[in-house]
């Protein structure tokens, strides 16, 4: 064929632009199954078990990342997924065909009760309203340095509105919370930590590592390091960490024989959710007391 | 001359109010209860020596140090000690406080006597002992400031008496006062560690300890280890900053985050020189403090020869009182000095100076939305760009404040001082630095 003849035809470009392509695309197709990513099919169907709220309480990057660990077989573990829970875990130890571990639900707790009734101001603090800028201004303005400095850093980062401010320290709401960990790492003071969800948790609400006459004059709530909790745990769950009560979660059975000896209500018992259902648990507590007082009384009458 | 100034001196003009200048000290005495901290310095403190109802004496080593940084703690009345309590002090940090019921005696201890020194070790050692820590306002430990890392060559050394800030009056007092003694600090530390050259850094507004200093150095002018020349400086607040002083009279700048020692400079304050000298002479440790007590509600200011851990509250009793209610009480200039919450705090070694204020100069003006006049860079001596760094420390960007140099920032308040809108700059970019020394801790766990 004589190429001549075809120039200025209309055709032309279109069989020249037909035939690169067509190469183009041969090219494409080739380079594209030599170079292909091997992807294990597995990662996209346990990327659709898991919730795909990516709040990294796993300890990977996303879900993805789990879901990825998982496939490849450098995670067994199926009960890492916090915010997906027990359901989570079952079904993916199901489809993992591994043997479902014991999944321990998790739960935010902060350790201060220092609120602005217990707590006095050391300074007028006029700075950026965040807990980490007022702790770097010689330890925040509570005079109780170790305590909730109530600016709301963990709510800032709370991905599922589980923190709320009230009164001046931070609380969890426990409905919500999927003990994802980002309050833990964003608290300054270190306040927050995971603790098995029961509904008597028994906790050491303090953080205080003062001796105890310093702590009696900073806050009217804190751990003064009496040891009569000690003492009393029949389960010897509570160990002194340099005058802080500190109970093992692990250990602990709930009897809540310590919450009835602690002289500053600084231990207390149960967990509570949503804003406005703040239990004052001394209030509790000293009525538990009074009760144990008649009771007492009345067996001396008999 | 081998220094020059340098052209560029860039600060504010405070009004002085140097009302108590040529004062002469007066010693205070007679305090019936005294509290030594026994962390008063840089790093970790010390471990108490005495119990309840010990008997000391003047001088008397009452805390041992617990590391490298620390420098032991004296007694500064005899006594007995009447409790030994962990406390709170202004800093936020829990401290162990020796309270000391004085017995008005002030018996000597028999151990305090002349160091035995012949060599840099035992010099260092002799400072150490004495609890010697820099006077001039940051207490850094002096043994540590004298002995340089491996590998840093001192050839410099500077003598701080600018005193920029407003109102003090103390170091001008001592250089009028002992400025032989200053003279005699700076050939022992030249000496023994073999600095050849140092220069005496002091504002043109004390033109007497100027004429002072510069006829103790010529007198002994054949004996001098080292070449030592007085500089006077243009009176600019905060040209007694360390940086600020090393940029002035050597022309050398400070890296971020460095030290002195980095360019081949050692600062000591004029009463840490003067102080040098009297301890190898006598031995006696650090336990007395020339402050000057000033401010719009005292009765009557002065300069004060004050013992270490007496309470502030007495302080003030004994030297005159107050005349008007007191709004705030200042520890430090009033640039850069930091208040106290409560007035049984004691004197500590670094206290240069006590303010106290009447309620309408303790009154902190209301902030205003900036304006972008850019004074607060014009007066930086640092030549920051204070407004950028507040706004970073504002919203917690670390890495902005990484790019915007804030480790630089000295804290001087300049920026604060001369702006229109009496934004919270200094107070802010302070916040600033301690968020990146968090994150910085944060990246090394």
């Amino acid at each position: 064929m004589n190429i001549l003849l075809l120039t200025g035809s209309v055709f032309t470009p279109a069989i020249i632009g037909g035939a690169v392509a067509l190469v183009m695309g041969i090219a494409i197709f080739i380079i594209f199954k030599l170079f292909a990513v091997k992807t294990d099919p597995r990662v996209d169907e346990i990327n659709a078990i898991l919730p795909g709220v990516n709040c990294g309480g796993c300890g990977y990057s996303g879900c993805i990342g789990y879901a990825e660990a998982l496939a490849s077989g450098a995670d067994v573990d199926s009960t890492k997924c916090t915010a997906g829970g027990e359901d989570t875990a079952a079904e993916l130890a199901a489809y993992l065909g591994v043997e479902a571990g014991l999944y321990i639900p998790k739960v935010a707790h902060v350790y201060c009760q220092g609120t602005q009734d217990h707590t006095k101001k050391r300074y007028e603090y006029t700075g950026t309203l965040h807990c980490a800028s007022a702790h770097g201004l010689y330890s925040g303005p509570n005079s109780c340095t170790y305590g909730c400095l109530g600016f709301g850093d963990c709510v800032n980062v709370c991905e599922f509105n589980a923190l709320y401010i009230e009164n001046g320290i931070a609380h969890v709401n426990h409905e919500n919370c999927t003990a994802c960990g980002k309050c833990v790492d964003a608290c300054p003071k270190h306040l927050i930590h995971m603790i098995p969800k029961h509904e008597a948790a028994t906790v050491c609400t303090c953080s205080n590592h003062w001796p105890g006459a310093v702590t009696r004059k900073n806050c009217s709530i804190g751990c003064i390091g009496c040891t009569r909790c000690v003492k009393t745990c029949p389960v010897d769950a509570i160990h002194m960490d340099d005058s802080l009560a500190v109970i093992d979660q692990m250990i602990c059975i709930h009897c809540g024989e310590c919450v009835k000896v602690c002289p500053t209500f600084a231990i207390r018992q149960g967990l509570l959710s949503g804003p406005g259902t703040t239990v004052d648990n001394s209030v509790i507590q000293k009525a538990a007391r009074a009760k144990e007082k008649e009771k007492v009384s009345a067996k001396v009458a008999e | 001359m081998f220094f020059r100034k340098t052209s560029r001196a860039i600060g504010v003009h405070p009004r002085q109010n140097k009302s108590t200048q040529g004062m002469a000290f007066v010693r205070v005495d007679g305090f019936s209860r005294l509290t030594i901290p026994l962390n008063l310095q840089v790093g970790p403190g010390c471990s108490a020596l005495v119990k309840k109802g010990d008997e000391v004496k003047v001088g008397q080593r009452i805390g041992e140090p617990l590391g490298h940084w620390s420098v032991p703690a004296h007694s500064s009345v005899s006594g007995t000690v009447t409790e030994v309590k962990k406390d709170i002090l202004s800093s936020g940090d829990v401290a162990d406080l020796i309270v000391i019921q004085s017995d008005g005696k002030q018996t000597l201890d028999e151990s305090i006597k002349p160091p035995v020194v012949n060599d840099k070790e035992s010099f260092l050692a002799a400072i150490r002992n004495a609890g010697l820590v820099g006077l001039g306002g940051a207490a850094f430990p002096t043994h540590v400031k004298l002995d340089p890392p491996e590998g840093k060559v001192i050839d410099t050394l500077v003598i701080n008496g600018a005193e920029c800030e407003p109102r003090i009056t103390a170091d001008d007092q001592l250089m009028r006062d002992r400025a032989d003694r200053v003279v005699a600090g700076i050939n022992l530390v030249c000496h023994y560690l073999d600095i050849p050259r140092c220069v005496i850094g002091i504002e043109d507004n004390k033109p007497e300890a100027i004429a002072a200093m510069q006829k103790a150095v010529d007198a002994t002018g054949s004996e001098h280890k080292a070449a030592i020349s007085v500089v006077t400086l243009k009176t600019l607040y905060p040209t007694g900053a360390e940086k600020v002083l090393i940029r002035y009279l050597t022309d050398r700048i400070v890296p971020e985050n460095g030290l002195p020692a980095d360019v081949g400079v050692v600062v000591l304050n004029v009463g840490t020189v003067a102080f040098i000298a009297d301890i190898i002479d006598t031995g006696m440790p650090l336990i007395r403090k020339f402050v000057t007590i000033d401010g719009s509600a005292m009765a009557k200011s002065g300069n004060y020869d004050l013992p270490i851990g007496a309470p502030i509250e007495d302080i003030i009793e004994k030297v005159g009182g107050t005349k008007v209610p007191v709004g705030k009480i200042v520890m430090g200039g009033p640039m850069m000095g930091v208040s106290i919450d409560d007035t049984l705090h004691p004197v500590l070694k670094h206290t240069n100076s006590l303010l106290v204020a009447n309620e309408k100069d303790a009154t902190i003006p209301k902030e205003s939305n900036c304006i972008h006049c850019g004074r607060c860079s014009k007066h930086c001596p640092m030549q920051l760009m204070p407004t950028d760094l507040d706004m970073a420390a504002r919203r917690e960007n670390v890495e902005e404040l990484r790019e915007y140099h804030v480790m630089n920032c000295i804290e001087c308040g300049c920026c604060t001082f001369v702006c229109p809108a009496k934004r919270y700059l200094v107070q802010n970019i302070r916040i600033g630095k301690n968020l990146w020394r968090q994150a910085k801790k944060k990246e090394a766990k």
